[in-house]
C-alpha cells in the first residue's frame, strides 16, 4: 500500500510537470522575453540615429550655416528624444511610452526639414560626406520603421497570451509581474514628410 | 478505473496538458493565437533560383552567366547574392516589400550568419533597391549600397539598359564583399559550419527526450514488477505517454519558423536553390530612375 501511493505520488508529479509546461506556463516568459528585445532593437535603432545627429548637423553646418534655426530645431529634438528617463520601464507605463514616441517624433520632423534645405544648398549635395550621412540616415529610418513594426508583432502576441486562457491563469498568479507592453501608433506629423516653406 | 483517453494525444499541439475540458479550450485560444493579426504580406514571387526574373527583363543568356556568377560568389563566401525583378511592387514601399522579401525567402545562411543580399528592381515603378540581411549590414553598408545604385545602376538604367545596369550591380556587390579576403575567409567559415549545424537536432532537445525515455521505461519496469499496482496506475501503460513526448517534439521543432527546414542552402550547386534561414532588418539602400 505504502509503495502504492509513493508510485501515485511519483506520478503525480510526472503529469504536474508536463501538464505545467504543456498548459502554457513558459509561454508567458518566453514571449515576454521575445518582446523585450524587439524593444531593445527598437531603442538601439533609435540610438544609432542620435548618434548621426551630431556628424549631420556638423557637415549641414559647414555648407549652410545660416540655417541656424533647422539646426537648433534637430539638436534640441535629439537631446529631449535621449533624456535618460526613457529607461526600460518606459515599454509598460503608456505616459512614458506616448511621451518617448512624440519626442522621437519630434526629431523625426526636424531630421526631415533638416534634410530637405539641402534642395537650397547645391554644394552640401555635391559634399561625399553629406551623401554617406544621408544614406546612414536613410538606411537607420528604415530600421527603425522595421524595428517598430517587429516590436509591435511580438507584443501584440505577448498581450493576447496575458489575456486569453489558459495563460491567463498563470498571468494573474505566478507571472502577476508581467505587465502587457504598450505599442506603437502611427503618430499623426511624425509619418508624413516635413513641409517646407519658405 | 482508468482514464487513459485523457492522456491519449488527441492533438499534437495539446502536449501534456491534463483535463479535457482545458484541452479543449486550449485548442481553440491557440487557433485563435496562431494566426498573426498584423498587415499582410505583398504576393511574392516563387523563389525559382538565384535570379528571379518576374518582370522579364533579363535577356536568357546574360541571366545564365549572372546565375553562375552569384553561384560562384556563394560557393566562395556563403554569402547568398539574388535577384529579384518584379512586374509590380502591389502598393508597397519598396523598403518594406524588400525586407520582407528577404524575410519570406530566408536568404542567407543563418545560425546568425545572416549574410544574404537581394537587388530587387521593379521596373514600373522605377525603383531599385539593395536589401542587405542583419549579417552583413556592417560589410556592405547603406552607404556602399546607396554608392552602387547611384553610380552604377541608375545611370545604365537610365540610359535603358536594364540587364546591364543589374548586372553591373551585382559585380560591384560582390566586389565590395570580397574586398576582404581575411573577412571573407572567416565568414565563408562560419557559413559553411552553420550548414553543417542545420542538419543535427537541437542537442538539449534530444537529451531531454532521452532523459524522459530513461524515466518512463524505469517507471514502466518497476510497475511490471509490482504487477498488482499495474492495474491500479491511473493512466494506462507507458508507452502511450512516450508518445506524447515524441509528438511534442516534433511539434515544437516544426513550429518554430526560423532555423525549420533549411534546403541545404544551394552549397555546390544541384538542381534547387532555396534560402539559408537568413533575416533581413532594413540594411541597403534604395534609388529611383
Amino acid at each position: 500500500m505504502a509503495l502504492n501511493t509513493r508510485f501515485a505520488a511519483l506520478a503525480l508529479i510526472g503529469v504536474a510537470a508536463t501538464s505545467v509546461s504543456g498548459c502554457g506556463y513558459n509561454t508567458i516568459p518566453t514571449q515576454e522575453e521575445a518582446a523585450k528585445a524587439a524593444w531593445a532593437e527598437v531603442q538601439t535603432q533609435y540610438q544609432r540615429r542620435s548618434d548621426l545627429v551630431p556628424n549631420l548637423v556638423a557637415t549641414v553646418k559647414g555648407a549652410a550655416a545660416q540655417e541656424k534655426d533647422v539646426l537648433t530645431a534637430v539638436t534640441q529634438a535629439r537631446a529631449s528624444a535621449t533624456q535618460p528617463k526613457f529607461d526600460a520601464s518606459t515599454v509598460t507605463d503608456p505616459a512614458k511610452f506616448q511621451e518617448f514616441q512624440a519626442a522621437q517624433g519630434q526629431l523625426s520632423v526636424a531630421l526631415g526639414r533638416l534634410m530637405s534645405i539641402q534642395e537650397n544648398y547645391p554644394e552640401l549635395r555635391s559634399l561625399e560626406g553629406f551623401a554617406a550621412l544621408q544614406s546612414q540616415l536613410e538606411g537607420t529610418e528604415n530600421r527603425i520603421a522595421i524595428a517598430r513594426r517587429d516590436y509591435n508583432a511580438a507584443v501584440q502576441t505577448y498581450n493576447t497570451t496575458l489575456r486569453t486562457f489558459p495563460s491567463v491563469v498563470w498571468a494573474k498568479t505566478a507571472f502577476a509581474s508581467s505587465q502587457p507592453m504598450q505599442l506603437f501608433q502611427a503618430t499623426a506629423g511624425s509619418e508624413k514628410p516635413p513641409e517646407v516653406k519658405f | 478505473m482508468t482514464t487513459p483517453a485523457l492522456l491519449r494525444p488527441t492533438s499534437t499541439s495539446l502536449r501534456g496538458c491534463g483535463l479535457g475540458l482545458l484541452l479543449a479550450l486550449t485548442l481553440i485560444v491557440g487557433g485563435l493565437l496562431a494566426k498573426p493579426a498584423w498587415a499582410a504580406d505583398p504576393k511574392f514571387p516563387v523563389l525559382t533560383g538565384r535570379v528571379v526574373d518576374d518582370a522579364n527583363i533579363i535577356p536568357e543568356e546574360t541571366e545564365g552567366e549572372l546565375i553562375a556568377q552569384l553561384e560562384a560568389l556563394e560557393t566562395k563566401s556563403s554569402d547568398q547574392l539574388v535577384v529579384v525583378t518584379v512586374p509590380s511592387l502591389q502598393g508597397f514601399e519598396i523598403e518594406e516589400f524588400g525586407y520582407r522579401l528577404g524575410r519570406a525567402w530566408q536568404i542567407g545562411q543563418g545560425e546568425r550568419l545572416n549574410n544574404g543580399v537581394i537587388l530587387l528592381v521593379a521596373p514600373n515603378e522605377r525603383k531599385v533597391r539593395i536589401e542587405v540581411g542583419y549579417g552583413l549590414e556592417g560589410i556592405l553598408t547603406d552607404y556602399y549600397s546607396s554608392q552602387i545604385i547611384r553610380n552604377t545602376i541608375v545611370p545604365a538604367f537610365k540610359s535603358g539598359d536594364m540587364p546591364g545596369g543589374i548586372v553591373a550591380g551585382a559585380a560591384a556587390i560582390e566586389q565590395i564583399l570580397t574586398t576582404d579576403p581575411a573577412e571573407l575567409q572567416a565568414r565563408a567559415a562560419r557559413g559553411l559550419k552553420a550548414e553543417a549545424k542545420d542538419t543535427s537536432g537541437d542537442p538539449i532537445a534530444v537529451f531531454l527526450v532521452i532523459a524522459f525515455l530513461i524515466f518512463w521505461i524505469w517507471l514502466s519496469i518497476s510497475t511490471t514488477r509490482r504487477t498488482r499496482f499495474r492495474r491500479h496506475s491511473p493512466w494506462g501503460s507507458g508507452p502511450i505517454i512516450l508518445h506524447d513526448w515524441d509528438d511534442d517534439d516534433d511539434d515544437r521543432r516544426g513550429g518554430g519558423g526560423f532555423g525549420g527546414g533549411f534546403g541545404g542552402g544551394g552549397f555546390g550547386g544541384g538542381g534547387g536553390f532555396s534560402g539559408g534561414g537568413g533575416s533581413f532588418g532594413g540594411g541597403g539602400a534604395s534609388g529611383s530612375w
